[in-house]
């Protein structure tokens, strides 16, 4: 997560159907998983 | 809710329209669709209506080789912890090598769903339990569509708390071009 681009994100409320798109906050980058390379076999 | 099987010259009512009709099998909760970014968070997507939901995903794309993860949340607040799971898929050859990964109290489930940005792809999630006070567990389908890539793939895992979350969140390795996840949940009576 080098970039600013990488910290945004899409956030919708499934009961008011209310889609935003915001920077994360830091707590949310916190919890946010390690990127995982995908498993490529041969 | 019971089957009914209805006559020749029977008056439809409204009840059994609502109750045989409007409310049958899966019902529909949400759509969401991020275009940038890196993330798809949908919060109140669960709750005590469903014990058991069916998430679809669909026109998955990004950068090449990026997986994508999912957590579970209560609200905006994600569960980074106590995830199980075990992933394999094999390369499109008549006699392939089936890899596979698994781990345990990871900070996600990690769903090695794979596409970019030209090839989209696809998944169904099974979710059981998410807003019950119990182990919330999960099972994955997905495909990679890239010729170059691999047919993928079985994801199998849990929670491993007794959280009831009431959110779903997704992460891609990469900037997402589109995500459209759809919620539904299994009807229980």
């Amino acid at each position: 997560m080098n970039n600013l681009e990488l910290i945004i994100g899409t956030f919708h409320d499934a009961l008011t159907g209310e889609t935003i798109t915001r920077e994360l906050t830091a707590e949310e980058i916190a919890c946010l998983p390690e990127s995982v390379e995908p498993l490529e076999p041969e | 809710m019971a089957v009914k099987t209805f006559t020749t010259g029977e008056v439809l009512t409204s009840a059994d329209t609502n109750t045989y009709l409007a409310n049958s099998g899966l019902v529909y909760v949400t759509t969401a669709t991020a275009t940038s970014g890196t993330t798809l968070n949908i919060t109140n997507c669960f709750s005590s209506t469903f014990d058991n939901y069916r998430i679809l995903i669909s026109n998955y794309l990004a950068a090449s080789g990026s997986a994508i993860t999912v957590q579970l949340g209560t609200g905006s607040a994600l569960a980074s912890g106590y995830y199980w799971a075990g992933n394999y898929c094999s390369a499109y050859t008549a006699s392939p090598t089936v890899i596979g990964y698994g781990g345990a109290n990871e900070n996600q489930f990690t769903t090695h769903i794979v596409c970019d940005n030209t090839n989209q792809c696809g998944s169904s999630i099974d979710i059981y339990g998410a807003n019950q006070a119990i182990r919330t567990s999960l099972v994955v389908g997905g495909v990679d569509t890239r010729t170059s890539g691999n047919p993928r793939l079985a994801l199998a895992g849990f929670q491993n708390s007794a959280t009831q979350f009431t959110s779903l969140h997704f992460a891609s390795g990469a900037v997402i071009g589109n995500l459209t996840v759809t919620v539904y949940g299994y009807r229980k009576a």
